[in-house]
């Protein structure tokens, strides 16, 4: 079962209050600090909206949007899951570029549906069998892709790392612990 | 002195390049003087696109300036203006909107792209206390027959004189350095390094017929031809410039 999103814990944050086009560095240094400010503690889901964007240089993205999931990607606290929303195919590949050199990666929301950028065929894949089984552990993704279980174990700490899968710690059938991993409802 | 005397023809790139020249001179305590164009088309344009106004504070006006009744062609030109760190958002933006109400939007977001990492390198790598210009024009194409816009930012930082190579672990200076620059430098690693490189890719995409991009910087230049398979040439020129010079042209359909 697919996560669903709790509205009482949800924020939108406007990317394009600022300004239509997005160009320097020193403006992606400010859009982080305020996005950083507009997030309470406890948020679920922060949604990180571009409707407004007309157009970003790769510079102010790598600025703001990578430095902020960077930082998302070497710690456990924040948002449990973040998504990106209201690009169009510049904003788009602007981000790609960005995340590509860092090997980062995104979640957006894609009319119905959520997707991943700047991702590889592989995770893309692991991604959607993800959000088809909801919620699921490690081992299960490793016996339906027919890899190893630290390999699934590897694709799925980049997916927590984007905060595009939400990872819990559980207790296995035979006992132990074990990671549960749920994808986002859309 | 700047000699403008036998121009025929001005782009963006002179007009910004005049200004920033005669502006680098006068803080270097030097007398400025500028020999208007004999063309009176030519030197109308000049005062038309603010160079004369720009540089009237500092410098001798040599010649016979027209006066001129201005319209507001904000619509498909950017007069010189100096971008500082402070102002350069709004120029980016003007020219962004610019940009897309005349290019559509696909064309105008790629265009938009390569001038604001232009323009951000001018006011960050490339800051001086003199601070850098800009000039920009839609060209209709009814001249020329190739419509297209045109953009230029002239710098007197430091220029890209020194760009650390990876390769052979020295720092390269005037072609080699531009070369490197243009493809990114040692910063990719650092996620840095973005500019230069991508104007290649943007410069194809958005239903652009691509474009030219020229940095001139020290005593070297380049120019790249921004195509599907881009090309580029890196050479040594006799006249070194103070900082960097960007000029770009984006083909439109």
């Amino acid at each position: 079962m697919q996560v669903k999103p709790d509205p009482a814990t949800t924020v939108t944050y406007d990317v394009g209050q600022h300004r239509a086009f997005l160009s320097t560095r020193e403006r992606g240094r400010k859009v982080l600090h305020d996005l950083e400010d507009h997030i309470p503690p406890g948020t679920s889901l922060l949604v990180i909206n571009f409707a407004d964007v007309e157009a970003m240089t790769v510079s102010f993205t790598d600025e703001f949007l990578r430095k902020y999931y960077s930082t998302l990607a070497t710690q456990d606290d924040g948002p449990t899951s973040v998504l990106v929303t209201g690009l169009n195919n510049d904003t788009r590949e602007t981000i790609v570029i960005a995340f590509e050199r860092r090997e980062l990666l995104a979640q957006e929301r894609l009319g119905d549906d959520l997707v991943l950028l700047a991702a590889s065929d592989v995770l893309s894949d692991t991604f959607k069998l993800a959000r088809m089984l909801g919620t699921f552990t490690a081992t299960t993704v490793a016996e339906q892709l027919g890899i190893s279980a630290p390999n699934a174990n590897n694709r799925l700490k980049r997916l927590v790392a984007a905060r595009a899968l939400v990872r819990r710690r559980g207790v296995a059938e035979r006992g132990g612990k074990e990671f549960t991993y749920s994808a986002l409802e859309a | 002195m700047l000699d403008a005397r036998g121009l025929q023809w001005v782009s963006p790139l002179e007009l910004a390049a005049i200004v920033s020249m005669g502006t680098v001179a006068a803080a270097d305590g030097r007398d400025v003087h500028l020999l208007v164009p004999q063309d009176p088309k030519i030197a109308s344009y000049l005062v038309r696109m603010n160079v004369v106004e720009l540089l009237k504070p500092f410098a001798e006006i040599d010649g016979s300036v027209p006066s001129q009744g201005r319209r507001d062609h904000s619509d498909k030109l950017l007069e010189v203006a100096k971008v500082t760190p402070t102002n350069v958002e709004d120029i980016s933006e003007t020219l962004g909107e610019l940009v897309r109400t005349r290019l559509g939007a696909d064309a105008g977001r790629a265009a938009f792209r390569s001038l604001g990492e232009l323009l951000s390198n001018a006011t960050t790598h490339g800051f001086s206390k003199t601070g850098a210009f800009t000039a920009a024009q839609l060209y209709s194409g009814a001249l020329s027959r190739t419509p297209g816009f045109e953009f230029a930012v002239c710098d007197s930082g430091a220029g890209i004189q020194k760009v650390p190579s990876d390769a052979s672990n020295q720092e390269l200076e005037g072609p080699p350095a531009l070369e490197l620059a243009l493809n990114g430098g040692n910063r990719r690693a650092e996620g840095r390094g973005h500019g230069l490189p991508n104007l290649w890719r943007q410069a194809i995409r958005g239903g652009n017929k691509g474009g030219e991009l020229m940095l001139r910087s020290g005593d070297a230049v380049a120019t790249a031809k921004l195509r599907p398979e881009p090309t580029s040439i890196c050479s040594r020129v006799a006249e070194p410039v103070n900082g960097t010079w960007a000029w770009l042209r984006v083909r439109v359909p």
